[in-house]
Parts: structure tokens; C-alpha cells; sequence
């Protein structure tokens, strides 16, 4: 998986752009207006223009106080885009966003710098573009915040993009770690439900439906991301294993609880579950009495001599 | 639009008189004020510019001025001036909290002008809150009526409906204010105002005890939780609604109450998430001035206040969020949704956080549901745990005494005594001690440890002699005497058991027919005649009644009054289940001794075409059926029923008769056997092809077994079988025979076979060959002790069968390997006594006795046995020439050479053994002793004996 995610940083890092047009404010609240560039010292370098000339400065991280980035009406319009979700619209208007400011994300990571390139990777996901989505949560993952959503967001978009890119390998690598850190009575079910799938594929239902459950045993009215996707796997579980009855069970939780089945995802369980209620349907048109149960098994053998009867040492209950 | 004093303060009555109408008064109706030298106009002026500013109080007095000195001039009293001035002057006095006077000036309005107050619905509710500030609830109520009739579907309404509600509440007319929640609830009210009317009608049920009613208001409503405000309150009704719901069993309401709960952590986000959203709607609305004394406003600025209030209860009060999860998972187990019971009290257990009392408590759970699951493993472990963290929790020896019935249960008795035995041990003054001991005997007893099991019984009888359990214990203790067959000792104890307990005593008719079947099995059959007869005639309601009446009719037949005895069989009917089976075939027995075969053909006739009768064993009937028929010499109507017996059951997996019914019709036919073979190949190719795969399987074995096949013939039909045929149709022997067969070819397939028949057929007798087949597996993976456990479970549960020869070889054979040598010695002269066993299998006892005693270190002894083998079972070559090597090189090893010369010269001289390697390796081995050979072994010759 290393040498994967380290070909995304590198198709993610050639999209960075020279700079990005900035107001620059350092600790003695001076602004500067120019062209944001990173230098090789670790610090900054703004290009400054004024009908003097042109000149260079220099910045390390710590004497910047605040960045105001020239595009942030595109940021904003954009953000609104996605909340309105139309998400090519969204996308288009933040990927020279995400562009200008990629570079810097790890150095201002307090800034809030970052909810454009987190929106636009969010949209490269419903997009189908998933290897896109996956450099940006990867670049988004080293931008360590005292808040720390921004992290575990990224994390989420990165395990999300490697499952629907089927590297289901690398997506159970990460949900093994995403499942240690959340809980799960938290609000999204991510990590358990790709974990779930990763051992339903390895045809270890049950493993799968410990996982699937977990999330769904702590939800309650309120919403939760990724929920409907654990239920296919739940009665996806039972259904290996023979236990239509838990799986019947569990999908009319699903149904009672009004969720939509996810699209695309195990047709044919859903498939499986509506014959199971057919068939159910049927037989309660045409139900028998069951037949009796013997408990035992008599002496059977009529050759043996007449006087060797069986002798009678049932015993009885251990109560009084 | 609402009007509170709080609100015309705060705001000003500016947008009250804007939008009640009244923007200015006109000028011709102003007169002077004579009092304070005012005209009419400027002292109204006056009022409304107190209004203006805000100054209610000074505009009520104003007002109350204005009416003193203009009160009886025309201009005042004027009809227009009247509509203008008594509305304001309401409003200012409601606003300066002046409610009497409010409702003098508004009441006077209304009556003046009815039309005008009726259209106007600030006013209506103005009054309303007029007569709300004084308690004068059913005036408000019918002022908020007349709002609502009059100007429905607003949101306006909808509060105003929820304040008509609450005033029913306060007045303590519960039905009529649940009877308009009701009706408010199917209204078009927005979603978030309805889940409020729902919420105030369950809290006003709660605090009457209407809990019922609540519940199923709770259960109807579709609660908004995305956007209704009071989450905190819905929270919590709904924890006590699904407690109470668990309380009366109906679990699945409960669930989908606990599922509107939750965790504190979570309530407490949403619920700030829903005043930071209502703080700016509010701040927002402050600012609009059109909108900022409406009544939403003032209902959300309520809400507001309330939700922050409720949120710092929430930061201050104990966390809710164990004890929920602790019921929501104790409703889980009760609905048998284990899974999600168990990931919860697991949750509960090991999160640090949890206090100590409620881990304890959803420890235990955690143990219940590893019970319910039957993870034996896992609830023993975990109830250990239990012990190890709380070992002075009331919990731990019940929690210990669970996973002990769970064993037992599982019939897993050694792993219950082991748990049981801890509990005595630990806790030896525990309530339930007695209970542990005689639940201790009782395994013990299943185990057949008699022994041991009388020792629980009277540590329970000696111990706790007034103990409820002590006469159990007696009784058990009587009966471990009758399943070791000491009859006398066993009717010693129970007769005075008997005589020591009064007749009333429960178990009285229990000891009573256990001394009938006592004296039954010791075969005194006229005592246990008459006790049988008494024990049915004093206890006909008694569970035992139908197994007395079988063992009345085994007495009579061990009596000889068969006829008698078949009466009382014929007496048990089908509800008797297995006892009626039992019946069924004892007067099948008794017929067949009798040889009344006519009468025979009848009774099974009847049964099999009883439709009431248990629908088993009914090929079995047919059997002998055609049995009969056969003894009659009626071939082809036994051939009929056989043959209709094999197409009714012989691809039945329970069926196992067909061997029987094979070998009958081979003996109808054995003039003429080709026929029988031509029969039984064209069925065997039909069977297979019309998928009848256990039938099919079960005609090739018997065409193996009995069709004097040569041994690759028959190991082709076996081998075919493995290969064609599913493993889920073959039947209990098929998988032993083809099991037994793969030994040496699949060990992998082998071991799937054995394990099928024994997870199958748990009873069948075929088992045998399931045990000896794993036992070889693991003798030759090298795991001895695994080898011995299947070994002895076959001694011990199927203790006859076609096997029992090999088993025993093995059994002696495991125990050598284990070191046991008095064990496989013993094993084999047990197998020495058996005449079935004599030949080869005796020889090769013989021989394994040798190799015994020579792994002892005893050499003597093993030549000894040896040479029983060469001298008196000649005709085994292989074993012969074995033991005559074997011997020769004890002798040398022992350098008793001229023995060794002796044994190596008698067997050189035996041509039967030349294609065997011992007889070359003697050869050369008589060379060269030979010329170690002491001169005086010829005198020795001579018959002179060496000293």
C-alpha cells in the first residue's frame, strides 16, 4: 500500500501550482499582497509587485499571523455549491482552489485553509474520480490540527476512495485502524461497514456480521452515516450461514427503521431475502401441523428372545 | 401576534398599533382635557405618544386620566373614538401588567364592537393571555378557541392550539386536552409543533400514570428528531416509556423507544447544535421589528430558555448513558437479539469508565448472553473473570452454577462437575450449595460414576439433612444402586425412602414405580406385578402412568403371560410418543414368539396405517411385515411388501432395514440367485439413475458385503461409492464402510466421513467405525491420547459391534504407545476371552501381548507369548513367522542361544513361510549363531537337563 499512496502523492503533487495569490499579515500586522511560493528552507517566499518593481520576500511559517487567500469568493461559492449539491459545479469552482492552496495546507493547518480541498475531494468521490479523492485525503491526512476532524474526514475519504477503487486490501488496512480509533456509537459507520464487506468477500460471515453490527447495535433515530450499509451486510452474513430467519429478521429491523437498501450494493441479497418472503407468504396459505417429535429411539431388535426385554431406566429430571 | 407585559416593554407598541390598524388617532375627535388643560386631542396624544416610547405604565394612566376627564364627554364616548382607544388601551395596560383593567378595556371592546375584535386576532389573543396572567383558564381557553377556529392552519395557530392544550393539562382535564394533542396531530401543523403536542400529551400521561396511554403515544408518533428542538425531553421519556415497556414483555416496543435515546454525549451536541440554530433565529428575528413580539418569537425564545436550561441539567446530572445501555441491552437478550446484546454489555464491561456496580451487572449479563449463545468456551471464561473481578459480588456463584447447568446441558458433564466442584468449594455456605451437590451427583451418575455419585448424595443427605433436595438425593442414591444392577440394595433404599416420606410427598409416586421397575429388573416379576398394579391404581394422573404400563407389560412377559403382557401394550396410545413405539414393536415381540404371524401381519398392518400413530419406524413395520409373510410361505406377497417397503424407505437416510429386506429377498430367491443378482444390479442402476443416492449406495454395500466378491472387487464398489456419491446421502453405515475403506487412500476424506456420522447419526451403532477410524488417525498423527479418548467412548457407548475386535487391538495398541502396559495387557486377554474373537484376531492378541511385554523389558514373558502363537496358530503365517523371528532374538538378547538355534532351526524347516523376509533373515541369523553353540546342548538333546 506504501508504494501506492506514494504514486498519489506524486500525481497529487503534480498538480500543485507555482504559487498562489495571497495577503500575507505578519506578527507586527503588516500585509503584503503577492505571490505565495514555498522555498526550499522550509519557509515562504511572496512575490511582491509595485510600480517601484517587483521584489521577493521572505517569511518563515512562525512570522506569518494570517493568510487571506485572493480566491476565497470561489472557495465560498463553491462550498455553497456542494451544500446545494450540485457537484460538478462544486467541483469545477474548487479544483483551482484546492491548486492554489494544496502546498500550504501541512504549514497553516490551524488557518482553515483546508475545507475547499476536503469539499473537492468529497466531490472527486461522488465524481467516480476515486484515485483523485484519495491523493487529496492523503495530502488532507498530514495536516495535523489541534481540532482533529480534519484528519479523521480525510481518513474517511481515503478508506472510502481505495474501496471504490476495489482495493479492498488496502481499504481493510486503513478500516482496521479507522475501527480502533471510532466509536461506534459515533456518527458515521464507515470503517465498520468496509471491514464488514472485506470479510464477507474472505467468506468469514461471521466475522463480517460482528463488525456490521456494531454500528448498528449503538444507533439510534438520529443519523448516521453509512448506516444502510451495514444492514446488507448483517443479512448478507446470516444468509452464508443459513440463518434466514436472523436475516429476515434483521432486514425487517431495516425496513421498520425506514432505510433505503444502498444502491448497487448486494442485489442479489435483496433478491434473496424478497423469495425468502415470498415463499413465506405461501406456506402460511398451506401450514400442517408438525409432526410429533419422538425424544427416543425404543429397543427395536424383535430377535432377540422374548424374555430379554428392555429394560426400563429412564431417569428422571434432577429437580424435585 | 402574542403580547406579553415583557414583550410591549421591551419592544414597544409601535408594531402592535401598525399592525392592529390604529397608525394615528384622528384630530377631530380630540377634545381639551378641562383637568389638566389639555385638549381631548392633545391628552390622547399624549397617551399614544407613551405608547410610542414604550411606556405602557405611563400610557395605562394616561389612559385611565383621559377616561376621567373626557370619560363623559360625547368626543370620548364617540362610537369611532371608542374603537380607536379601547384596543390600545388594553394592549398598554396588559403591557404594564395591568390584567383586570387590560380585560375591562378589551371585554369592552369586544362587547362594542364585536365584529372588529372578532377580526382582529391580536386582540382575542391578547385577552386570552389577559385571562391566562389571572388564572381564569376556561376564559383563556375559550378566548384561544376562537383564535384557532377563527384563523386556522397558521403557525400562529398551531402554538396557540399547544397553549389551549396546556391549560387543559393545568386544569386537570387530561382527556379533553389528549383528545386535542389528538386532533392536533393529524392537523397540518409543521412536524417540529406536532412532536411538541405529542411530547406534552406523553409527559401529562406520565405524571397522571397514564402509562399506557403514553406508551402507545409514544410508539404512534413519528418524531422529528432532525428537527424538533426538545430532544432532552423526548430523551428521557422515552428511556422511561421503554423501561416500562420491558417491564410488561413487549420488547420490541421497547427497542424502538431506546433507539430515540441517545448517548449523553451525543444528546448533549445535538442539543447544543439546536440552541446555537435557535439563538440565531432569535437573534435574527430581534432585529425585525415586525416579527419581534410575534407569537413564534416568543414561543422560540420560551423553547430557548428552556433548552438551555435542560442543557445544564444535562451537564450537571449523572451521566444516563450505563444505566440506558444496561437496559437497552438486558431488552436485547430478552429479544433474543444476542449479537447486539452481546456487543453491548461488552461495550458496558470493559469501557473504564463504566462504575464498578454496573460492570458487575452487565458483566453478568455478558455471561447470560455467552449462555443463551451457547459459547460455552466463552461463558465459562467469561464467568471466571466475573469471579476473578467480583469475588465477593452476590453473582458470582449463580454466575458459576449457569455455566455448570450449561455443561450440563451440552451433556458435557466432566466440564460441569469441574465448575460444580469449584462452587463447593468456594462457597460452602451458599444457598444454592445443596443444589450444586446433588446437580454434582446427578452428572456423576450420567457419567456412571456411581460411586462418586453416591458420595454427592450423601455429602447432600449427611450435610443438609432437612434440605428440600435431601429426599432427591436419597431416591438418586437408591437408583445409582440399580444402574450398577445391585437390585437388593437399590429396593433396600427405596423401600425405606419410601416408608420415611409421607404419601402426599411428590416424589412418593416416583419411588413407588421405581420399585416396581426394581423388582422387574432383579426378576422377581410377581412382586412387580402387584407394586405396578398398585402404582397404577393409586397414581393414574402420575407422569410415569404410560412407562408403568410398558413395564407392566415387560413384567408380564418376563412371566410368560404373553398374551397378557400384549394387552397391556396394545393399551398405550400414540401420545405416549416413543413408549407408543416401544409398544408397538414389544407386541410385534410377543407375536413373533408366539408365531401367530397372522396376527403379527395385523398389528403391524394397523400401525402402519395409522395416520394418529407417530409416522417412524414404519418401513421397520414393513419389514417384518413381509417377514412374516416369508415364514408363511407366501413369497410373493413378502416380496411385495418388500419391495414396497424398499421404494417407501430405501433411500430414507433413517431407514435401516434395507440390508434386512435385501437379505430376505435373497433368501426368497435363493433358488434362484442369478435372478436375485440381476434384481439387484437393475435396481442399483435405476437407483443411481433416478438420484436415489442413499438407496443406491446402500444395495452396492450390500452387493460388497455379501456377494462374495473378491477383496479388490469389493474395495472398487467402496471406492466408487466415495466418488459418486454425496457425502449428505449416505446413510450411517455407508459412511463407516466408506470411511474405513479411505483409511489408506484419503485420510483427509476419511476423517469428513467419520465426522459426518457422527454429527448425523449420534445413536446409530455405526458409530463404532467412526471411532475406531478417527482413533487410527490420531494413533498415526502420533496423538495417543486423543486416539484413547475415541477409543474408550466406543467401548463404553457402543460396546457390541462388527468392529469390536479391531477397536479392542487398537485400544491395547494406544495403550502400549501410551505407556500403559498393564492396561493393554489386560485389554487384550479381555479380547483372549471372547470366543467370537478366536483365529486370527486371538493370534495377533497373542502377539501384541509379546510385543508388550517386551517393551516391559521383560523378555521371558513375551517369548512365552510368542511362542503360543507359532505353536498354536499355525495356519497365520504372517503372524507365525513374526513370532518365531521375534522369539529367536529375544533368546540371543537374553543369550540363551540354544534356545534361539532351536526357534531359528523350527522355523527354516517350515516351507508355508518362505515368502516371508523373517524366514532369509533367520537363515543367515542360524549361521552364525551356531557356532556359538555350548557342547553340553547336546547332552541337553540327549534329555538330560541343563543346569
Amino acid at each position: 500500500m506504501k508504494l501506492f499512496l506514494t504514486i498519489i502523492f506524486i500525481l497529487v503533487h503534480l498538480h500543485f501550482v507555482d504559487g498562489a495569490e495571497v495577503v500575507l499579515t505578519n506578527q507586527d500586522n503588516r500585509s503584503f499582497e503577492g505571490v505565495l511560493k514555498r522555498n526550499n528552507n522550509g519557509g515562504l517566499n511572496l512575490d511582491v509587485e509595485s510600480d517601484e518593481g517587483s521584489a521577493t520576500l521572505f517569511f518563515k511559517i512562525e512570522d506569518i499571523k494570517t493568510l487571506e487567500f485572493l480566491d476565497e469568493e470561489i472557495a465560498q461559492d463553491g462550498l455553497e455549491a456542494w451544500k446545494n449539491n450540485q457537484i460538478k459545479v462544486a467541483a469545477d469552482l474548487l479544483k483551482p482552489v484546492h491548486k492554489n492552496r494544496s502546498a500550504f495546507l501541512s504549514l497553516f493547518p490551524e488557518m482553515e485553509i483546508s475545507p475547499p480541498s476536503l469539499v473537492y475531494a468529497k466531490a472527486q468521490i461522488e465524481l467516480g474520480q476515486f484515485l483523485q479523492a484519495a491523493g487529496i485525503a492523503a495530502n488532507l491526512m498530514k495536516v495535523k490540527t489541534s481540532y482533529g476532524s480534519l484528519e479523521s474526514e480525510a481518513e474517511d475519504l481515503l478508506l472510502l476512495a481505495f474501496y471504490r477503487m476495489d482495493r479492498i486490501e488496502d481499504a481493510q488496512i486503513i478500516a482496521e485502524r479507522w475501527v480502533k480509533t471510532r466509536r461506534p456509537q459515533f456518527d458515521s459507520a464507515l470503517g465498520w461497514w468496509i471491514l464488514g464487506e472485506y470479510y464477507l468477500e474472505k467468506q468469514i460471515p461471521k466475522k463480517a456480521r460482528w463488525l456490521a453490527l456494531q454500528p448498528i447495535t449503538f444507533s439510534s433515530q438520529f443519523h448516521k452515516d453509512y448506516l444502510e450499509e451495514c444492514y446488507p451486510v448483517v443479512i448478507a452474513s446470516y444468509l452464508m450461514e443459513g440463518e434466514d430467519e436472523q436475516a429476515l429478521r434483521t432486514y425487517h429491523e431495516f425496513n421498520d427503521r425506514n432505510l433505503i437498501w444502498p444502491k448497487n450494493q448486494h442485489p442479489e441479497i435483496l433478491l434473496k431475502i424478497e423469495r425468502l418472503l415470498l415463499a413465506i407468504e405461501f406456506s402460511e396459505d398451506d401450514e400442517e401441523e408438525p409432526l410429533d417429535v419422538e425424544e427416543g429411539v425404543a429397543n427395536k431388535d424383535l430377535n432377540l428372545p422374548v424374555e430379554s426385554v428392555k429394560k426400563l431406566t429412564t431417569i428422571p429430571e434432577p429437580t424435585p | 401576534m402574542t403580547l406579553t407585559p415583557q414583550t410591549l416593554r421591551r419592544y414597544g407598541v409601535a408594531c402592535l398599533l401598525y399592525l392592529i390598524g390604529l397608525t394615528c388617532v384622528s384630530e377631530k375627535l380630540i377634545a381639551q382635557d378641562s383637568t389638566a388643560g389639555l385638549t381631548f386631542k392633545d391628552a390622547l396624544e399624549q397617551c399614544f405618544s407613551a405608547v410610542n416610547r414604550a411606556e405602557l405604565a405611563e400610557a395605562a394612566t394616561l389612559f385611565e386620566q383621559l377616561e376621567s376627564t373626557f370619560g363623559r364627554e360625547d368626543e370620548y364616548l364617540a362610537a369611532q373614538v371608542q374603537q380607536k382607544i379601547l384596543p390600545i388601551r388594553g394592549l398598554a395596560e396588559l403591557g404594564s401588567e395591568n390584567y383586570f383593567a387590560a380585560i375591562n378595556s378589551l371585554e369592552t371592546f369586544r362587547q362594542q364592537f364585536p365584529e372588529q375584535f372578532i377580526s382582529n386576532k391580536t386582540l382575542i389573543y391578547s385577552l386570552a393571555q389577559c385571562h391566562k396572567r389571572l388564572k381564569q383558564n376556561e376564559n383563556a381557553r375559550e378566548l384561544l378557541l376562537l383564535y384557532i377556529e377563527n384563523y386556522p392552519n397558521t403557525t400562529e395557530t398551531a402554538l396557540a392550539m399547544l397553549e389551549y392544550s396546556d391549560l387543559l393539562i393545568l386544569d386537570a382535564k387530561l382527556d379533553e386536552a389528549l383528545a386535542a394533542l389528538a386532533n392536533f396531530y393529524q392537523s397540518d401543523a409543521p412536524a417540529s409543533l406536532k412532536s411538541q403536542g405529542q411530547l406534552k400529551a406523553i409527559q401529562a400521561c406520565l405524571n397522571n400514570g397514564q402509562l399506557n396511554t403514553a406508551l402507545a403515544l409514544m410508539l404512534e408518533t413519528n418524531w422529528s428528531v432532525n428537527t424538533m428542538p426538545e430532544l432532552a425531553q423526548l430523551t428521557f421519556a422515552a428511556l422511561q416509556l421503554a423501561d416500562y415497556a420491558m417491564s410488561k414483555k413487549k420488547f420490541p416496543d421497547a427497542l424502538k423507544l431506546y433507539r430515540l435515546v441517545p448517548p449523553r454525549e451525543t444528546l448533549i451536541s445535538l442539543q447544543q447544535s439546536r440552541i446555537d440554530g435557535l439563538s440565531l433565529t432569535v437573534e435574527r428575528n430581534r432585529q425585525n421589528t415586525e416579527t419581534n413580539a410575534s407569537h413564534r418569537q416568543q414561543y422560540r425564545e420560551q423553547i430557548l430558555r428552556r433548552l438551555e436550561s435542560q442543557m445544564e441539567s444535562l451537564h450537571t446530572a449523572e451521566d444516563y448513558t450505563p444505566i440506558f445501555y444496561l437496559h437497552y441491552g438486558q431488552c436485547l437478550l430478552l429479544d433474543s437479539q444476542l449479537y447486539k446484546a452481546w456487543l453491548v454489555f461488552e461495550y458496558l464491561t470493559t469501557n473504564p469508565n463504566t462504575k464498578k456496580e454496573l460492570r458487575q451487572e452487565s458483566h453478568y449479563r455478558w455471561i447470560l448472553c455467552a449462555h443463551q449463545f451457547q459459547d460455552w468456551e466463552e461463558a465459562l471464561s467469561l464467568a471466571r473473570s466475573f469471579v476473578d473481578n467480583y469475588p465477593d459480588s452476590k453473582l458470582a456463584p449463580q454466575a458459576l452454577y449457569m455455566i455448570a447447568k450449561a455443561h450440563l446441558e451440552q451433556r458435557r458433564y466432566t466440564e460441569s462437575i469441574e465448575v460444580l466442584d469449584s462452587l463447593l468449594e468456594t462457597f460452602p455456605k451458599h444457598a444454592l450449595y445443596s443444589r450444586w451437590l446433588f446437580t454434582r451427583g446427578f452428572a456423576k451418575v450420567v457419567l456412571g460414576e456411581y460411586t462418586d455419585a453416591r458420595n454427592s448424595f450423601k455429602g447432600l443427605i449427611e450435610k443438609l439433612p432437612k434440605a428440600r433436595l435431601t429426599t432427591n438425593a436419597k431416591l438418586w442414591h437408591a437408583l445409582t444402586h440399580f444402574f450398577e444392577k445391585h437390585y437388593k440394595m437399590a429396593l433396600t433404599e427405596l423401600s425405606s425412602l419410601k416408608g420415611d416420606i409421607q404419601p402426599n410427598h411428590p416424589l412418593y409416586p416416583e419411588i413407588h414405580y421405581r420399585i416396581a421397575a426394581t423388582q422387574y429388573a432383579a426378576r422377581d416379576f410377581n412382586t412387580a406385578l402387584i407394586t405396578v398394579n398398585n402404582y397404577l391404581s393409586k397414581f393414574s394422573r402420575h407422569s410415569r402412568v404410560e412407562e408403568a404400563r410398558v413395564l407392566k407389560g415387560d413384567i408380564l412377559m418376563g412371566k410368560g403371560e404373553l398374551e397378557e403382557a400384549a394387552r397391556s401394550f396394545q393399551a398405550i396410545t400414540p401420545e405416549a410418543g416413543s413408549l407408543y413405539l416401544y409398544a408397538i414393536f414389544q407386541t410385534g415381540k410377543i407375536f413373533k414368539a408366539l408365531e401367530e404371524y397372522s396376527k403379527m401381519i395385523a398389528h403391524f398392518s394397523a400401525f402402519a396405517q395409522n395416520d394418529e400413530a407417530p409416522r417412524l419406524r414404519i418401513g421397520e413395520a414393513l419389514y417384518w411385515i413381509g417377514w412374516c409373510h416369508a415364514q408363511q410361505n407366501e413369497p410373493d406377497k413378502a416380496e411385495v411388501v418388500f419391495a414396497d417397503a424398499l421404494k417407501s424407505y430405501g433411500n430414507d437416510l433413517e431407514f435401516t432395514d434395507t440390508e434386512n429386506i435385501l437379505a430376505s429377498l435373497e433368501s426368497l430367491k435363493r433358488r434362484n440367485k442369478a435372478a436375485f443378482t440381476q434384481w439387484l444390479n437393475e435396481q442399483s442402476d435405476r437407483s443411481l439413475t433416478a438420484k436415489s443416492h442413499t438407496y443406491h449406495a446402500r444395495l452396492q454395500l450390500y452387493k460388497a458385503e455379501y456377494s462374495k466378491l473378491t477383496a479388490d472387487k469389493r474395495k472398487e464398489i467402496l471406492h466408487t461409492l466415495n466418488h459418486t456419491i454425496p457425502i449428505d446421502a449416505l446413510d450411517a453405515k455407508a459412511l463407516g464402510t466408506v470411511g474405513l475403506d479411505q483409511l489408506d487412500q484419503d485420510r483427509e476424506k476419511a476423517a469428513l466421513l467419520f465426522k459426518t456420522l457422527l454429527e448425523k447419526f449420534p445413536k446409530s451403532p455405526e458409530r463404532a467405525k467412526a471411532y475406531l477410524g478417527l482413533a487410527t488417525i490420531d494413533l498415526e498423527n502420533g496423538d495417543s491420547i486423543k486416539a484413547l479418548k475415541w477409543l474408550l467412548k466406543s467401548v463404553k457407548e457402543v460396546p457390541f459391534h462388527s468392529h469390536y475386535t479391531e477397536t479392542q487391538l487398537l485400544l491395547g495398541e494406544t495403550y502400549k504407545r501410551l505407556s500403559k502396559f498393564e492396561n493393554a495387557i489386560s485389554t487384550y486377554e479381555g479380547l483372549l476371552k471372547l470366543k467370537s474373537a478366536r483365529g486370527h484376531p486371538h493370534a495377533t492378541a497373542l502377539t501384541r501381548i509379546a510385543e508388550t511385554y517386551e517393551a516391559m523389558n521383560d523378555p521371558e514373558k513375551a517369548t512365552a507369548y510368542y511362542q503360543r502363537v507359532f505353536n498354536m496358530y499355525r495356519a497365520y503365517s504372517d503372524l507365525v513367522s513374526n513370532a518365531y523371528w521375534k522369539s529367536a532374538l529375544l533368546f540371543e538378547s537374553m543369550e540363551r542361544i540354544p534356545d534361539a538355534v532351536h526357534t531359528l532351526e523350527e522355523m527354516v524347516k517350515q516351507e508355508k513361510l518362505s515368502d516371508f523376509n523373517e524366514r532369509s533373515l533367520a537363515k543367515s541369523k542360524y549361521e552364525e549363531l551356531l557356532p556359538l553353540m555350548p557342547a553340553e546342548t547336546e547332552t541337553q538333546e540327549e534329555g538330560i537337563p541343563a543346569l
